[in-house]
């Protein structure tokens, strides 16, 4: 699925990529800051496309195009989409800058316009898209994409893209996936999904359980802990060929989590009655033992950096989240609330460490400062809440949750707003991952 | 004398059923002969099969003997075995320290395992579902090597004794209630 994901960018839309009238754009201004937690939603108009092409398709493909534009911009949580009824006009007097009356989007509230036309070009469709400051009356960002009708989804996430880095200088979540694990096939196995939960697909079939989805930072392998001769032992898969292998070191081998920019990981093992963190190769060779605690270590999560990471230990009494550098020296305690806080999963920027709590007999999402500081709760309202993991642009957090009674998968904004479900699928889903930027 | 052929007939009909006996009770020695009956020295024993020689009245009771007493080895073998499989031992929560209740059923394992010394086993630690899925895969571990070392501790040697988490994966008990939850919070030994 990556892999033919990897190959549509290049290929599918035959690049005619237009960049016009960004004259006015030379200066980048930042109109979202992304690491603002408090981040107030920028009101945004997407009038219906205009169609001018010829082609059959136009029509249908106009109205999946504007469709799915509002949906996957909605999805990042950085915008309060205005809902079409509410306009004052449609795109009939054009979609450029010199035609579009600015006072009938800014009479609605509307700061951001995105205009769209389907016109002709050399027997296929051209998307023809811009986004426009309505207050300076200038494009922010124009594009024009040549492809086939069945491609309107690649040309509004490779749009959405670029009005998300204009907006905030970074790539967004377009171009992303998430694995997760599902009991549908009757046992636990890893699936993985779009960004958005769109095209789910099952990527593991060998074995009776599948557990903890981690993605190498390359997002070429996947390492995850999968039963076989008995036991829970790690498997690292190729996702591209498909390929693996397993790393078997005694009688538990799980909780696999990749050092960033290196084919090597953390995990932990149990090899003289005591559950430590080790690092091993991405071939399952032992590199160190970095915990030598006398109870459960477990759960390491590394710093983008790949000098430390946080993990779960229960050698001050309770259950809670450490940070050690990466040779396992100088291990810090950061959780001082509750008896049991599990999961660390460390934000791609640095700054955060989200992470599971149980408050009140429920679990629950947490976030603090990567210093322990500031522990706030992200989840309630009903359900287990569990298994935090950040988009790669620090502003999203994928978890699962059984508010809805079974467990699904969720996705919220980084400061707790918003959260939605991402998908239904038959069974119990689990210990979402989210994958590293995969396209080129 | 025609008492003696009826006697006779019955001798040979016993000897008849007897063979089929001893063939099957026989027969797992070739193979895993200690998972199958157990108790390991009795059993190398071969039980003769005298062939054509007329089989005297004493023979046949000693073999029948033999076999009466490999079957009912076999049969208390089941038994034990079936026992030790079923009992279970049970954690407090997010414990793994081996309760006097689990303690007194550990005894047991380890009467067990002395009684029947080629026998293998395999401790499963099970959690309750509340703990989170990855920290519970590791007590689930910890559990069953708390079984193993208490068994350790009694003197059976830790190489018949392998272990295995399934974390919160196989629960007993699907629903959560604080019933459920402490059925689920429990180590499974299984026979290898």
């Amino acid at each position: 699925m990556t892999r033919s994901f990897r190959k549509i960018f290049p290929l599918a839309l035959t690049g005619i990529c237009l960049l016009f009238a960004l004259s006015a754009t030379a200066n980048a201004q930042i109109y979202l800051d992304i690491n603002e937690p408090q981040m107030r939603r920028i009101p945004l108009a997407i009038p219906d496309f205009v169609v001018e092409a010829t082609q059959p398709s136009a029509p249908a493909a106009a109205r999946q195009g504007d469709q799915l534009l509002r949906e996957f911009l909605a999805f990042t949580g950085f915008f309060n989409i205005l809902p079409p009824q509410g306009y004052l006009t449609d795109l009939g007097r054009g979609v450029t800058e010199r035609e579009i009356r600015f006072s009938d989007w800014t009479a609605i509230g509307a700061e951001l316009l995105i205009s769209g036309r389907l016109v002709d070009r050399g027997g296929r469709l051209s998307f023809e898209l811009r986004l426009f400051d309505t207050f300076a009356n200038t494009v922010i960002a124009g594009r024009a994409y040549t492809a086939h009708p069945d491609q309107v989804r690649d040309v509004i996430r490779r749009f959405s893209a670029e009005v998300i880095y204009r907006l905030t200088g970074t790539r967004g979540v377009f171009e992303t996936q998430i694995a997760f694990v599902s009991t549908g096939p009757g046992n636990k196995e890893i699936f993985f999904c779009e960004f958005d939960g769109n095209a789910p697909s099952q990527f593991t079939r060998d074995s009776i359980i599948a557990l903890s989805p981690a993605w190498s930072s390359d997002g070429r392998h996947l390492a995850y802990t999968a039963y076989k001769d008995g036991g829970p032992q790690l498997y690292v898969r190729d996702i591209s060929t498909r390929t693996a292998w397993n790393i078997a070191h005694g009688s538990l081998n799980i909780t696999p989590a990749w050092r960033p920019g290196a084919f090597e990981m953390a995990a932990t093992l149990s090899l003289d009655n005591n559950q430590d963190i080790y690092t091993l190769t991405g071939n399952g060779k032992i590199i160190k033992r970095l915990t030598k605690a006398w109870d459960i270590d477990v759960s390491p999560a590394w710093s983008p950096d790949g000098k430390r990471m946080a993990f779960v230990s229960e050698r001050s009494g309770g259950t809670h989240i450490f940070v050690m550098n990466a040779d396992g020296e100088q291990a810090t305690r950061l959780t001082f609330s509750g008896r049991e806080n599990t999961e660390p999963a460390w934000s791609p920027n640095g700054r955060y460490i989200a992470y599971t709590s149980r408050v009140a007999g429920r679990n629950e999402i947490f976030v603090m400062n990567a210093d322990g500081s500031r522990p706030r709760q992200l989840t309630g309202g009903g359900g287990d809440n569990e298994s935090a993991s950040w988009s790669p642009d620090s502003t999203l957090i994928a978890f699962s949750s059984t508010r809805e009674g079974v467990s699904r998968i969720f996705v919220m904004n980084a400061n707790g707003t918003a959260p939605r479900r991402l998908l239904v699928l038959p069974g119990q889903q689990s210990q979402p991952a989210w994958s590293p930027y995969l396209a080129q | 004398m025609q008492k003696h052929w009826g006697m006779a007939v019955i001798l040979i009909l016993a000897f008849v059923a007897l063979g089929f006996t001893t063939s099957c009770a026989v027969k797992p020695q070739a193979g895993a002969k200690a998972v199958e009956c157990g108790v390991a020295p009795e059993t190398d024993e071969p039980v003769r099969m005298t062939g054509t020689a007329q089989p005297t009245a004493e023979a046949i009771s000693e073999q029948e003997l033999r076999a009466q007493a490999l079957l009912a080895r076999q049969q208390q073998f089941r038994m034990d075995q079936e026992l030790f499989e079923t009992e279970m031992i049970h954690f407090e929560f997010d414990r793994s320290v081996i309760i006097p209740a689990a303690a007194q059923i550990l005894n047991r394992k380890a009467a067990f395992l002395k009684k029947y010394p080629d026998v293998r086993i395999l401790v499963e630690g099970h959690c309750d579902e509340r703990g989170t899925l990855e920290y519970n895969l590791a007590l689930g571990e910890r559990r069953a090597q708390a079984a193993k070392s208490y068994l350790v501790d009694r003197g059976i040697d830790p190489k018949r004794i392998q272990t295995v988490s399934y974390g919160e994966e196989r629960p007993m008990r699907p629903e959560s209630t604080e019933e459920a939850w402490a059925l689920n919070r429990r180590c499974e030994f299984r026979v290898q």
